[in-house]
């Protein structure tokens, strides 16, 4: 399989102040990779550091083999997006395709034949002329999933992508990264502070905790011995339904 | 209604109606921007920064003078451009990660200016009074030349805003997806700041501080409380800014009172409108 993503020894920060340093991991092709940390953890930094937004103050981050950074489809957190743009879900959606254009040129037919396809595809076709800001929080999730995939990407990165739904609108969201992976083999960076919403999708993990960093196959972290050693619990993981769950 | 017609029979106020409806259109339509982005304050600080600039100059041109007796005279308008398109940049190129926030480095930006301008003028050996008009315009010594220099400034703003529309919304909208997406956000922004930075210290001279101001910040939330769409709100904005400076210079002129202010009054008097008719409607 091939590598797409790979951090070679990588320290990241801000100024002075390091978040995360030695991070050495890869994140192949098609593969569901999920991020798990709490909130100040550097999960994020991650992510700011694959999209580029951020560099690595020593090691370095290679793409497909080379350092040029490589286009992503990026969901990022609903509360990201600032409501006061009086955007479309399909205007949204739209921005997807700049990426694929060379500056000053406008999106043709076939760019917007796209995103609409793409809202039909994640099912909110029916709303592609309907305000951002007036969607429910599925939809606007929904949205940003559509404008990720109309990118045509080969790696989604997904930042909190249920944060603030509910169990219902959760499950959704995992059934659709689902589909999403089945019909276009797409791979997936997942970041989240629960680690029970991952336990049974990620095929590996990146576990973040007061500084401890593991990376492996998610059947390999995922055991009361490794989940003792990072958090300091005693925790039991279950089959419950087919599905893996940690049991406190 | 006789002294309307006298106005448009009286060829400086045509001038005066003709720039200000320029400076009122480029300010409107990028006021949309200022007030998407959250950056209202960019405006004031901007023009403080410009009028820094017209300060300096005639300051340094008085020294010059009282050294060496020369008569080298440094021109205002392109230090000023020059200092505020430094100002602009510098806040469009800014990391959201630095030690301060972007609002606090444009706070320190329109303090810093304000008071050194302030200073600046304190010291300098030219007439207050000249200083003043110099700094912050006058709507009603808009001439000839400076209605062409409007013109042109229009012209080239809305060129580079036609070409590049798609990349200023995108960046200024989400950065970190056009970062992900390999679109340059830093550039885009940086070339966004230069237009608003550009347009602010010509406008300035033109149309003075308080109009700017109120036309890059007023007909935009006008726009957005009406806001359909993104492009109905840029559409909105102009023709609000436009019918204002408009109605703005009419009134002050039929009834004796200051063109700036009055532009002003019936800026906020169509926002309140507005926002009252929205309320009402809702």
């Amino acid at each position: 399989m091939n590598t797409l993503i790979e951090f070679r020894d990588v320290t990241l920060g801000y100024r002075r102040h390091v978040v995360l340093s030695g991070l050495s991991f890869a994140i192949d092709e098609g593969e569901f990779f999920g991020i798990v940390g709490a909130n100040g953890s550097g999960k994020t930094t991650i992510l700011r550091a694959m999209l580029g937004i951020i560099s690595p103050t020593a090691g370095r981050i290679e793409f497909a083999g080379r350092q040029e950074r490589m286009r992503f489809g990026y969901v990022p957190q609903k509360a990201h997006i600032d409501e006061l743009f009086p955007f479309t879900a399909r205007e949204i959606v739209l921005m997807g395709r700049y990426g694929l254009l060379p500056p000053g040129r406008r999106p043709t037919d076939e760019d917007r034949r796209i995103a609409e396809q793409q809202l039909e595809h994640v099912g909110i076709g029916a709303l592609a002329g309907k305000r951002f800001r007036d969607m429910s929080g599925g939809q606007k999730q929904r949205t940003l999933f559509a404008r990720a995939l109309a990118a045509e990407a080969k790696v989604l990165l997904m930042d909190e992508p249920t944060e603030g739904m509910d169990l219902e609108g959760q499950h959704a969201i995992l059934e659709l990264i689902g589909r999403l992976r089945a019909e276009s083999g797409v791979s997936v960076v997942y970041v989240t502070h629960r680690l029970n919403e991952l336990a049974d999708s990620a095929e590996r993990l990146l576990l973040l905790h007061d500084g401890q960093v593991q990376v492996g196959p998610t059947e390999e972290l995922l055991t009361p011995q490794v989940l003792y050693q990072m958090y300091g619990v005693h925790a039991a993981v279950e089959m419950v339904a087919g599905k893996r769950v940690i049991v406190l | 209604m006789s002294k309307l017609v006298e106005m448009f029979q009286q060829d400086f106020m045509i001038n005066v109606l003709a720039g200000t409806m320029i400076v009122a259109a480029i300010c409107s339509y990028l006021g949309v921007f200022i007030v998407l982005r959250r950056a209202v304050f960019v405006g004031a600080a901007l023009a403080q920064v410009s009028s820094l600039g017209v300060a300096l100059a005639l300051f340094l041109t008085g020294i010059l003078e009282s050294w060496h007796g020369m008569h080298a005279e440094l021109p205002p308008q392109p230090i000023a451009l020059a200092l505020t398109v430094v100002a602009a940049v510098a806040m469009a190129a800014q990391r959201r990660e630095g030690h301060l926030p972007r609002e606090t480095l444009i706070g320190v930006s329109y303090a810093a200016a304000s008071g050194l301008a302030i200073l600046v003028v304190a010291v300098s050996t030219h007439a207050e009074s000249e200083v003043l008009n110099l700094m912050f315009g006058n709507v009603l010594a808009i001439d000839s030349g400076e209605v062409f220099l409007l013109a042109m400034l229009g012209l080239s703003v809305a060129i580079v805003h036609a070409v590049f529309f798609k990349e200023f919304v995108f960046v200024s909208f989400d950065p970190d997806m056009a970062t992900a997406l390999g679109v340059n956000a830093r550039l885009w922004n940086v070339v966004l700041f230069l237009t608003i930075g550009v347009t602010i210290s010509l406008a300035i001279r033109a149309a003075g501080a308080l109009v700017v101001f109120d036309f890059l910040v007023l007909p935009a939330a006008t726009a957005l409380v009406l806001g359909r769409s993104i492009r109905f709100a840029f559409a909105t904005a102009i023709v609000v800014g436009v019918a204002s400076s408009v109605a703005g210079i009419s009134i002050s002129y039929v009834a004796d009172l200051p063109s700036g202010p009055t532009i002003v009054a019936v800026s906020t008097a169509v926002l309140l409108t507005v926002m009252a008719g929205r309320k009402l409607a809702t």
